[in-house]
């Protein structure tokens, strides 16, 4: 079996536990050893894990047909192409789409940028592949690592399959990002899609977990379930919640929002760092 | 099939790239115009989406205007209270949003 206590650690826990008298040096590896990796194991997600170490051939066919219609379109300024999002979080067995950043060793104008994300995205789907493309200048997703609250997100968790990425291992988000990224959980009514209000709602999650400090995409699907339930999440995204559903998430998105705004507004809040990225 | 659940995702896509753009505009944040400008396109990618299933005539363009102008205001007003803005931002950041997705 696999050990993540050591016999000493095991030993400390059981005098512990025991009501046994500790010495002072066992004590500072309770406090600094034992309780740390306890704490750790506990927010693991094995099961999570475990999914996306497995070996998945689609997946590896998926990503050869993506990197290779990437480089056709954009050619030699690519310098790197990561895949973020449900697919690569769920080792392809659950997804409606595939995120896909794409790298430039330059900046692109504009129009030609929406220009190759729209000729990437119609190749993926003569593949049959859902595509959803972002392009970035390597020096934008670096420099701009910190004011962008779904990029900082998306880049957690994500599969780089071409090239390498530079990314900030820590970094400091501004309030006035998060009230703006705030805004795209405005707006939702019992008129609009379910999978609006879903995204409406994960969006104002997302931000609290930021606010917390917290860049966890599995903490983010937990928050949700727990929240809203499987059955309501499923019935959200597939348009077939009622009325009265929506209404009741509309509701908690409502106070959600209002909570959030007024924590970013208030002074004590300066700029936000985020570690382990 | 949908049209007025699209309509309503297409003014809150307008109201947000319009209030961003007066928000950076009129803060000093040149830094953070590059992912503004991703996101907006990103949401402008669905939003062209939402428009190509439908027809859209005068009468529904007007709507999402005036609907778009009545939101971009009440959320300057109510949530960028502190940020000084020139009020003919508004029309001139809109009106060409509405002919990028529209035109």
């Amino acid at each position: 079996m696999v050990k993540i206590l050591t016999g000493r650690e095991e030993e400390i826990i059981r005098k512990k536990i025991e009501g046994r008298r500790l010495s002072q040096n066992e004590s500072n590896i309770l406090s600094k050893s034992i309780r740390p990796k306890l704490k750790a194991v506990g927010e693991i997600d094995s099961a999570e894990i475990l999914r996306r170490l497995e070996y998945n051939q689609r997946g590896i066919s998926i990503e050869e047909k993506i990197k290779k219609i990437v480089l056709e379109v954009l050619k030699e300024k690519v310098s790197s192409i990561v895949l973020c999002g449900s697919a690569i979080q769920s080792n392809y067995r659950d997804y409606n789409d595939i995120d896909v950043i794409v790298s430039l060793d330059r900046e692109m104008e504009k129009g030609k940028k929406r220009e190759a994300v729209e000729k990437i995205e119609e190749k993926g789907r003569e593949e049959g592949m859902k595509l959803d493309v972002q392009i970035y200048s390597e020096r934008a997703i670096l420099f701009g690592m910190s004011r962008n609250p779904s990029l900082i997100y998306q880049l957690k968790d994500s599969k780089v399959i071409y090239g390498k990425i530079r990314k900030l291992k820590k970094i400091e988000i501004s309030p006035l990002d998060l009230r703006m990224k705030l805004d795209w959980s405005y707006g939702v009514s019992v008129k609009s899609y379910g999978d609006d209000i879903y995204l409406a709602l994960r969006n104002a999650l997302l931000v609290s977990l930021l606010m917390n400090g917290k860049v966890d995409n599995y903490k983010l699907k937990e928050t949700m379930k727990n929240v809203l339930g499987d059955e309501i999440i499923d019935k959200l995204r597939s348009d077939k919640a009622d009325e009265d559903e929506k209404k009741l998430v509309l509701n908690y998105l409502e106070l959600l929002l209002r909570n959030l705004e007024n924590k970013l507004k208030s002074e004590k809040w300066g700029k936000i760092k985020i570690e382990n990225l | 099939m949908g049209k007025n659940k699209d309509r309503e995702s297409l003014i809150r896509v307008i109201v947000n790239v319009v209030v961003h753009e007066i928000v950076l505009r009129n803060t000093n944040r040149p830094e953070s115009k590059n992912f503004v400008r991703s996101e907006i396109i990103e949401y402008s990618k669905k939003a062209k989406g939402d428009i190509l299933k439908h027809n859209w005539n005068e009468k529904d363009r007007e709507y999402i205007r005036e609907n778009g102008l009545d939101g971009v205001k009440n959320r300057m007003k109510e949530k960028y209270y502190d940020i000084d803005f020139d009020e003919s931002e508004i029309e001139e950041i809109l009106n060409r949003e509405m002919s990028e997705l529209f035109d």
